[in-house]
């Protein structure tokens, strides 16, 4: 299984915030989503994935080969949505194409074409005239009209309405029957994440958490509630984070296999979502402040 | 690389049509306005001249600002090309820029100096002048090659912000020094008129070669900001 | 091929649907020899990870129900109905088993167990 993109040891300073040693890797044919709080270093990771950021330290492999020293051939590979439509927004999306179009061997009129009939685009309307979700869409038309085997969206779905991030999710769907494609996408919105990722990759304060399958996620991870008097300081040792309440605790585990043959049936359990994973993680790390 | 120059032109076509026109006008005001006062030829035509020289050198800048200030370096650099293709491309725009813009300065100023005396004015004569076209164009290149790096290096407001300081400190020096030796001024100009008494195949050769080489010279400098400079 | 699956339900998606995908197999809805979807196409379908249907089509491969074939994609094993059917009748008898086991909990006797399952299997008529 080759791997579309290969992180190691990233690091990079800005005096108030630190990217600090991250790692992680994405074999060809997934899905990764990167979460974290507003602020944790996600978009940051993607700018130096881009070249757009220099690194300090630490290594970036885009199909095996590193990241500046084949920067333009990586880039033809790869599709990247930017969450702000920054383009010169005095154009239309037939001139934005005709601007664009020409830096890519491999574009694909006909691609195009069909992605703006599917989107229901308007090619002769200024840009600046478009609503967020219109320009999520061409920025994603304009990504993905050149073959890319890598695609790279940073908050794709920040913005959008329900419906226009549902559809977003169903494409991304329907392009990873291509086994040869890989995504990597940026989101605060943990249950966009949840419904198409096959890897999950949780920063935080600009350090690695987690790497993962989803499933595997799911399978160590979950919420246990159960009345207060269970609560000794071994067992809240084995959370992640704990909440209690007048009438009982929940709280996260990350073993799930452990914390049931120490509480056996004497609590309960339920499937902890994304977003339960990063209150109870982010619970954690400001007590241990 | 090309797709990048291309690009300057096909996106901000509008800017630059604007920014030539209004070169243009400029040229053709100032020489019916200066022809009908009939004021002494002389200090016009040298005033009309600065008057060039300050306006292409001001709108050289035109692709870079307009990039800067509609933020989409970042779109750019996410394509398939390198920092060093797009800072050489951004030289090569400014190069078609001065050029063009000196050339609508041109037929502005002829055509400003036909509606007031007709073909055969006298200001012509220095107009037509190439070697007077050629040292401007050198001038702004020098302004240009040592502008560059510090737009790259500080960004645009700021970088504005030291050319502008800059030029002030050395032109109140210039100043200062004038009115401290009344003799300052006459070897300024004496200056000028040598080199404009150079002979052509002596002068204009030097001022391409110098003019290519300091160019060069600063567009690896600004190569070597922006490949390590975070967009 | 029908497949459902529940995000509520604690069952692991994966073994999810490998049962469902058995039963069809073992009640002849799907036939020998027929092909079922791809990983990719099944995880697009099913709203799910690829990961997911990989883990599902592994273990159903190693239980004997699916052959993977490189190249051509996934198809209903050719197998012995006697085997398929001894299968599910291993799988009968290790529920009972669980039923016995809470029976003698509760103290509930041979013949009471054996009562209700002659209501339940609807014999008593």
């Amino acid at each position: 299984m080759s791997t579309t993109l290969e992180i190691t040891n990233l690091s990079k300073d800005y005096g108030d915030f630190r990217l600090d040693n991250i790692s992680f890797s994405l074999p060809k044919g997934y899905v990764m989503g990167l979460i974290g709080p507003n602020g944790a270093g996600k978009t940051t990771i993607i700018k130096i994935i881009m070249n757009l950021i220099m690194k300090q330290s630490g290594a970036v492999k885009i199909f095996g080969k590193d990241h500046q020293k084949f920067e333009v051939e990586v880039k033809k590979r790869i599709g990247f949505v930017y969450d702000t439509p920054n383009f010169y927004e005095h154009l239309n999306l037939k001139q934005l194409k005709n601007t664009v179009a020409p830096f890519y061997e491999n574009w694909d009129e006909r691609t195009f074409n069909d992605l703006i009939d599917r989107f229901k685009l308007p090619l002769n309307k200024t840009l600046k005239k478009f609503s967020k979700g219109m320009a999520m869409k061409s920025s994603i038309a304009m990504a993905l009209s050149h073959h890319a085997d890598f695609i790279i969206m940073d908050e794709p779905t920040s913005g959008l309405d329900p419906v226009v991030r549902r559809e977003l999710l169903d494409f991304l769907r329907e392009l990873m029957v291509d086994e040869n494609k890989s995504i990597l996408f940026s989101s605060h919105i943990t249950t966009d994440i949840e419904q198409v990722a096959d890897y999950i990759t949780y920063v935080q304060d600009g350090k690695l958490v987690f790497s993962k399958t989803k499933d595997d996620i799911f399978e160590e991870y979950a919420l246990v509630k159960g009345g207060n008097e269970m609560l000794d300081l071994d067992i809240r040792k084995g959370f992640v984070g704990v909440r209690t309440g007048a009438f009982g605790f929940e709280g996260l585990t990350n073993n799930l296999k452990e914390t049931k043959e120490l509480l056996a049936n004497n609590v309960i359990y339920e499937k902890a979502s994304l977003e339960d994973i990063m209150f109870y993680t982010n619970l954690n790390l400001k007590t241990a402040y | 690389m090309w797709q990048l120059i291309l690009k300057d032109f096909r996106v901000n076509w509008i800017y630059q049509l604007l920014s030539l026109v209004l070169l243009f006008l400029i040229s053709v005001l100032y020489m019916y306005a200066a022809l009908q006062t009939k004021s002494s030829v002389d200090p016009d035509i040298v005033i009309y001249f600065m008057v060039v020289l300050l306006s292409t050198g001001i709108t050289s800048f035109l692709f870079f600002c307009v990039d800067e200030i509609s933020n989409t370096n970042e779109i750019i650099a996410s394509l398939p090309v390198s920092r060093k293709q797009m800072v050489t491309a951004r030289y090569t725009t400014t190069i078609v820029q001065v050029l063009l813009a000196l050339g609508f300065h041109f037929f502005g100023g002829i055509i400003g100096a036909y509606l007031q005396d007709g073909l055969d004015s006298d200001i012509l004569m220095p107009i037509y002048d190439f070697r007077l076209w050629v040292t401007i164009a050198f001038i702004v290149f020098i302004f240009s090659s040592y502008s560059y790096p510090l737009l790259y290096r500080f960004g645009l407001f700021k970088g504005m912000l030291i050319i502008g300081i800059g030029h002030f400190v050395l032109y109140a020096i210039f100043i200062i020094a004038m009115i401290l030796h009344q003799t300052v001024w006459g070897s300024i100009q004496e200056v000028i008129f040598w080199m404009l008494n150079l002979s052509e195949w002596i002068s204009l050769p030097v001022f391409i070669t110098v003019s290519v080489l300091i160019m060069f010279g600063t567009l690896l400098t600004c190569i070597n900001i922006f490949k390590n400079k975070d967009i | 091929m029908k497949i459902i699956i529940s995000n509520a339900s604690a069952e692991p998606i994966y073994e999810q649907i490998g049962k469902q995908i058995k039963a069809q197999i073992i009640s002849g809805d799907l036939k020998e020899g027929e092909g079922l979807p791809s990983i990719r196409k099944l995880a697009k379908e099913l709203h799910i990870s690829v990961i997911t249907t990989k883990r599902t089509y592994v273990e159903l491969e190693k239980e004997g129900f699916i052959d993977v074939v490189g190249g051509k994609g996934t198809f209903v094993a050719i197998q012995n109905k006697e085997l398929l059917r001894e299968k599910k009748m291993k799988s009968i008898e290790d529920m009972m088993g669980d039923i016995v086991a809470e029976a003698q909990k509760l103290g509930i006797s041979f013949s009471e167990l054996q009562e209700m399952l002659t209501i339940l299997y609807g014999a008593d008529e």
